[in-house]
């Protein structure tokens, strides 16, 4: 008898809990999950946070920071499988296909079509955002990855301008070298091994080669001579790093550059984000300039939003809050400040931004117009994660077996593309 | 006799007990203690692996998807050259650590076995890197076998400018490297193993081989180290589950890399059932590292506690 009245007891209790929790609920609940944790990233986040909770949505947040993603993607499978996925999950490219073809994806298309997204983004994020006819995705922030940043006091000490083509690349190479200064500072992790490949594919100014590699992987393209040659300069760029650099975390590989270990090193926009947040300026401390040869080429990676369909209408409508919060346009000047990536409206005010992110910017437009905006390769953008996985295997497997030959090379990506 | 005497004097001092023993409840009262671990064990282990082994023979990629496909996926995981370098690395890896792991540990036991000065000291400093996880481990090591920052930049400080020690980001070294920080961490427990052992045998079997004239090579050889033949056998089957589900190690240390150099099929498992949402890929391997257990494991097992209750019967 003791033992029901204390259950009584405590039934109580947790229905008088529930019922005071339930007007907060009311007016609707996001939970997102996102790995943007640190630094420029995490004060991006906060702006949108602040907005969102002064709409009086409840913001519950389920970061997982670590593994670029990869904590954050098991948090979400899991949560799937278990029948409580979350209000909002950040993702890279093609994840967004992937999770749209399971099904589980909720529909924006009215509010797509009323705030009138797809005239504000450029075209080549589209199939990312609608997949069959169905808007199922926002993109916060995108990046170009075929950058370069250069330490300006090296170069300007050794008389080496940022070289344009590939040829001047390896001879301002020789010059670092010759002087004892690593030329490029590398972090040697399977993925960056793969984001600077991107930069290579661009590097003979050829949209055209870029998309039989990244998209179709086209076997005679592979075994074409400018194929060879890409791997011929992946094979050089290789031999011009530090013994210490496999395993090497990108930030590392930054602060080399930064304290003058190294001359330069091969990172996507948000390598400039560091720079920042360490106190440094463009131009003045460091030079930005695009991977030699592909200065009317712009290789892209997105971070989306998508949105999973959850019961309640309280919680759909904080859905839709949500991504209208994320295309907003004072949110994507502030939030591509902060976070020091480019913005996915075309109609932002670019006055704050510094020189790197305008002739970014103005870099996107050209490309555009000869085809040359390109998704990345690297970050699975053109091809789903599966063959984009045998691509980092067999290159970083390149990379890291020096007196393995460009055929085998080859040979083995071409294998591990059979075999899929 | 003990046992008689307290099975004498249980009716007589606590008869309450014998008539609950009489109840269903009491009769039964072992299985109903065992049945909560028997259920949770029979879903949470052997459901799972049936599970595994069914998506491992599933169309699934980013989500389970039960469509039966067969052996599709294994074929597919037996063709993909990741998986032979990290099969490959399995057995080298395992092979070595549990060589060295088993010898260091038995030679430090007998040197530690000589009854000499600060023992217990000795013996807590050689156990300690036990009490470590393997991601500190991994951390450590890489930073002391970086060739920038740990021993090879040390030694170049110190003027041996030729000195070289970069087995760490060699790719046809690295998998060394794990098996030295493995072999560092388990061979003050393996020590420990067989130290018990050691000082469980005893002292008259050595002393009478010595009064017959055997040398101490040969006592060890010929005498104590067969009757350490249980501590062995404890021994491999620890350290050769730990090296098949190793996984923090080779994730803090090298990360599978340089490259896929130092992959094992727990870190391939992972990686392609949640970087790359390929479920059924994943639970093939799984499900193959789960049979190379087995087929170590069990005729091991079986072997040996077949000779065991054999040697028991004769007792």
């Amino acid at each position: 008898m003791k033992l029901k009245r204390k259950c009584a007891a405590f039934l109580a209790v947790s229905a008088v809990a529930l019922s005071s929790a339930t007007p907060v609920l009311a007016q609707g609940k996001l939970d997102i999950i996102h790995w943007w944790t640190s630094g420029g990233e995490l004060a991006g986040i906060e702006v949108l946070r602040e907005n969102i909770e002064a709409q009086g949505i409840e913001w519950i947040d389920a970061a997982s920071a670590g593994g670029a993603g990869t904590n954050a993607r098991t948090l979400f499978r899991t949560r799937v499988q278990a029948g409580d996925p979350p209000a909002v999950m950040q993702a890279l490219g093609t994840e967004v296909n992937e999770w749209a073809e399971t099904g589980i994806l909720g529909d924006l298309t009215a509010l797509a079509d009323e705030e009138g997204w797809y005239d504000l983004v450029p075209e080549p994020l589209h199939p990312f955002m609608n997949v069959d006819g169905s808007t199922v995705a926002v993109p916060a922030v995108w990046s170009q990855i075929n950058w370069v940043w250069g330490n300006k006091a090296i170069f300007e000490e050794h008389g080496v301008a940022p070289p344009q083509t590939w040829d001047e690349l390896v001879a301002a190479a020789k010059v670092f070298k010759d002087a004892g200064i690593t030329p490029i500072a590398h972090g040697g992790q399977p993925w960056q091994d793969t984001a600077i490949f991107d930069g290579i594919l661009v590097s003979f100014d050829d949209p055209e080669f870029y998309k039989k590699v990244a998209f179709e992987q086209d076997r005679e393209t592979l075994e074409g001579p400018m194929f060879r040659e890409a791997m011929e300069r992946l094979r050089w760029y290789s031999q011009q790093l530090d013994e210490a650099s496999p395993g090497r975390e990108w930030t590392q590989a930054q602060a080399m550059v930064l304290n003058g270990e190294a001359a330069m090193s091969w990172m996507g926009d948000w390598a400039k984000g560091w720079r920042v947040a360490q106190g440094q300026k463009a131009g003045e401390d460091f030079i930005c300039f695009p991977t030699p040869g592909s200065n009317d080429m712009f290789v892209w990676l997105a971070d989306f939003f998508f949105f999973p369909r959850i019961e309640g209408e309280a919680d759909n409508a904080a859905q839709q809050a949500f991504a209208s919060a994320v295309m907003e346009k004072q949110f994507q000047h502030d939030f591509s400040l902060i976070k020091n990536g480019l913005p996915v409206r075309t109609d932002v005010d670019n006055a704050e931004w510094d020189d790197c992110t305008r002739d970014s910017i103005a870099r996107a437009e050209r490309a555009n117009e000869r085809g040359g905006l390109v998704a990345s390769l690297g970050f699975a953008h053109s091809a789903r994660s599966d063959v984009q996985g045998v691509f980092r295997d067999t290159l970083s497997e390149f990379v890291n077996t020096p007196d393995m030959s460009v055929d085998e090379g080859i040979e083995i990506l071409i294998d591990g593309l059979d075999s899929l | 006799m003990a046992i008689t005497d307290n099975s004498i004097h249980v009716p007589t001092s606590q008869p309450r007990k014998l008539r609950k023993g009489t109840t269903w409840v009491g009769r039964n009262l072992p299985w109903l203690t065992l049945l909560p671990t028997g259920i949770l064990g029979a879903i949470f282990i052997y459901g799972f692996i049936v599970l595994t082994i069914y998506i491992s023979m599933s169309a699934s990629k980013l989500v389970p998807d039960y469509t039966f496909v067969g052996f599709e996926q294994w074929a597919k995981l037996w063709g993909m050259r990741r998986w032979g370098i990290a099969v490959n690395n399995l057995f080298v890896f395992s092979g070595l650590f549990i060589l060295f792991a088993t010898t260091i540990g038995l030679v430090l036991a007998i040197l530690l076995d000589q009854r000499i000065r600060h023992e217990g000291a000795i013996r807590t400093i050689i156990l300690y890197p036990m009490a470590l996880s393997f991601i500190v481990t991994g951390t450590a090591w890489k930073w002391i076998l970086n060739p920038g920052l740990g021993i090879e930049s040390l030694l170049h400080d110190w003027g041996f400018v030729e000195a070289q020690f970069d087995w760490l980001v060699r790719r046809d070294r690295a998998i060394y490297t794990v098996v030295l920080a493995a072999v560092w961490q388990s061979s003050g427990f393996i020590m420990a193993i067989f130290l018990a052992s050691l000082r469980g045998i005893d002292p008259s079997i050595m002393q009478s081989a010595m009064m017959d004239g055997a040398s101490s090579w040969r006592i060890y050889r010929r005498i104590i180290i067969p009757q350490l033949r249980p501590a062995f056998f404890t021994a491999v089957v620890i350290l050769l589950h730990m090296a098949i589900k190793s996984y923090d190690l080779v994730i803090a240390l090298t990360n599978g890399g340089p490259g896929t150099a130092t992959d094992l099929p727990s870190t391939f498992m992972y990686d392609y059932a949640f970087d790359r949402s390929r479920i059924a890929i994943g639970a093939a391997s799984a499900t193959m590292m789960l049979f190379t257990i087995a087929a170590i494991i069990v005729p091991y097992l079986y072997s040996e506690l077949r000779s065991h209750n054999r040697s028991r019967g004769h007792a």
